[in-house]
């Protein structure tokens, strides 16, 4: 098991970073991270963990265990702490917002996080596991968006190839729906 | 010395390693199975194989991509296979609908629009409330409590209808009310999904000219009061009482969200004592607007409240948190509706001045002593948006010199 540096902090955050208390953390291939611990909260299955750990007096940070986030791999938890870390400096902490609050769906993805989200299938596919597992609903939402996206630009047929999904639906029902969507087929067209 | 050769192993030795081999490699992978968490195992997987496939995502996760998906996206999406057409017909995914323009199409009869309705709604053109639309079924219904309305092409691209405005994306709040039929729309979905009480509007283009056409404050009066009186082709959102004369507006909403909205600012101008409009002449100005929500819990101050958020002669507000305690104060001040305010400030620069001749009338200097409380804000926000415009400032007119005086020196000096 090596200790790996975290991702260091931005030139912009040199304060911050001075009197912020860092915290580590395990990847489920025991990679570890140092983290300032603010960025880390803004998982909130890390945070709930600190506030575990933490208990009612504060703690020394540097002697106490890594947190071991067994169910993300280490090269996705380096992504996800860049893009907590680039969030955290430039939006702050992500505010409260009620259950039923659903106002971010129409929020736009901003043009960091289309850069950042370029990768590979199955990187998307891990990005968008490992935001579901620690909680944070705004890289899931990011990762859902972009995957939306790419369905939206795909036939039914592309869909099933590309994601290896077995058609099971007989022909006859096949064609009922088809022909109760043809309208959406018409606005394909005229796309 | 003797090279000797190693001896070769015997047949059954060989057995026997490989056998005590196979196990070990069967035993380590068995620790590694039982040590290693199932994610690791799925993401790095045999041979290669990486976690890409749908039947692997968690289904709270796959709710949430069917749900970023809009409604003609979902419909089509249904013949994917019969997991998916289970799933996108779920109230869960459904809560909130996302829909534009190409979803509807307008009603025509005795030569002249009836309203919008759904396409190929088996509507005949007398029963709208009787119409069948099977590929809605399951989507609508009283689960539905988020409605989006998006205003931007799927390519991103700008409505052909904008014209030559020179707007960015987006439509105009005009087009949206008579060609994109925006309160038909909404009124036609919440006769099907009663429950719906966030409205979202993405990539509207607002048009303020208060001197004419539509303005924002007429949509959302549409949208929150059901009717204009002066506009027929509006009445959507009304409902007669089969017993009564009276009509009444039975909808409330909760909240109202705006993205990636903009607002195109008109400010008119009199030339030979007629009004004449942009964009040949007077001038404008765009607000972008990234994003902003607002709570519709107190009736009496929706429209103040939206006017505050929608008019951009008041921004920029601030952000975050003080953004609504800022629409909150000033929404108590404008009580009025906003053509009549700007009447108002029209009647405020020329106060007093009603015989005079305008060869060229231009608010370069104005008297500020003449207009108080939200014209005042008005005028103040103008003369900031008209240096930042024209990058040049309105004189200052001094207490002693009233509006007759100043146009006069205006004239005479050409403007300062």
């Amino acid at each position: 098991m090596a200790a790996t540096a975290g991702p260091s902090t931005g030139s912009g955050d040199v304060k911050a970073a001075a009197v912020a208390p860092k915290v580590r953390l395990q990847s489920g291939d025991k990679e570890i991270f140092i983290v300032d611990l603010p960025v880390a909260k803004m998982s909130k299955v890390i945070k709930g963990m600190i506030e575990d750990l933490a208990g009612e007096e504060d703690p020394n940070w540097d002697t106490l265990e890594p947190i071991p986030l067994s169910n993300v791999s280490g090269p996705i938890l380096r992504k996800v702490i860049t893009w907590m870390e680039h969030h955290y400096k430039n939006d702050g902490p992500e505010p409260e917002r009620p259950e039923d609050d659903l106002s971010h769906f129409t929020d736009e993805i901003s043009d960091w996080d289309e850069e950042y989200i370029k990768v590979d299938q199955g990187t998307l596919f891990e990005l968008i596991l490992a935001s579901n597992y620690l909680n944070i609903k705004k890289l899931r939402t990011v990762g859902c968006k972009t995957v939306a996206n790419v369905l939206r630009k795909l036939s039914v047929e592309e869909i099933r190839e590309k994601y290896n999904i077995e058609n099971d639906f007989t022909p006859e029902e096949e064609e009922a729906i088809r022909k109760e969507n043809e309208w959406c087929e018409d606005q394909d067209a005229s796309k | 010395m003797i090279d000797v050769a190693p001896k070769p192993p015997s047949f059954m030795a060989c057995f026997r390693r490989l056998l005590t081999l196979r196990q070990t490699v069967e035993a380590s992978s068995l620790e590694i199975q039982c040590l290693r968490p199932l994610w690791t195992i799925a993401a790095e997987g045999p041979a290669g194989w990486r976690m890409q496939d749908f039947k692997d995502i968690p289904r709270e996760v796959l709710v949430e991509i069917l749900t970023c998906l809009d409604l003609p996206a979902r419909i089509r999406l249904r013949r994917v296979c019969r997991f998916w057409h289970y799933m996108l017909q779920l109230p869960e995914v459904n809560c909130i609908l996302q829909i534009d323009r190409r979803c509807f199409v307008q009603r025509f009869g005795l030569d002249q629009i009836h309203g919008w309705r759904w396409r190929r709604a088996n509507e005949s053109l007398y029963g709208p409330d009787s119409c069948e639309v099977p590929h809605l079924r399951g989507f609508l219904g009283a689960h539905v409590r988020d409605l989006i309305f998006d205003g931007q092409d799927d390519d991103g691209e700008r409505p052909a209808d904008v014209g030559d405005l020179g707007h960015p994306n987006g439509c105009v709040v005009g087009d949206l009310l008579q060609d994109h039929g925006l309160p038909w729309c909404v009124a036609w979905m919440i006769k099907r999904a009663p429950s719906i009480v966030n409205l979202h509007l993405k990539h509207i283009h607002f048009l303020f000219d208060h001197t004419a056409g539509t303005g924002a404050d007429t949509l959302f009066r549409v949208l929150f009061q059901g009717f204009v009186h002066w506009d027929s082709s509006v009445k959507a959102l009304r409902r007669h009482e089969p017993d009564k004369r009276t009509t009444f507006y039975p909808h409330e909403w909760e909240a109202l969200t705006l993205t990636g909205c903009s607002f195109n600012y008109v400010m008119a101008k009199i030339v030979g004592r007629r009004l004449r409009r942009w964009p040949f002449w007077g001038f404008h100005w765009t607000t972008n607007m990234p994003k902003v929500r607002i709570v519709l819990d107190v009736t009496a101050d929706i429209f103040a409240a939206m006017r505050a958020v929608t008019d951009p002669i008041f921004w920029p507000y601030p952000a975050g948190e003080q953004m609504m305690q800022w629409v909150e104060k000033y929404a108590r001040l404008l009580h009025h509706a906003q053509p009549a305010a700007f009447d108002e400030l029209l009647q405020g620069f020329s106060w007093g001045v009603n015989d005079v001749f305008f060869e060229d009338w231009h608010p370069r200097i104005v008297n500020y002593r003449l207009l108080e409380g939200d014209n005042l804000i008005r005028v103040a926000r103008y003369i900031a948006d008209y240096k930042i415009l024209r990058g040049e400032c309105l004189a200052y007119s001094g207490p002693h010199i009233n509006w007759r005086s100043s146009s006069s020196m205006a004239r005479t000096s050409g403007g300062v």
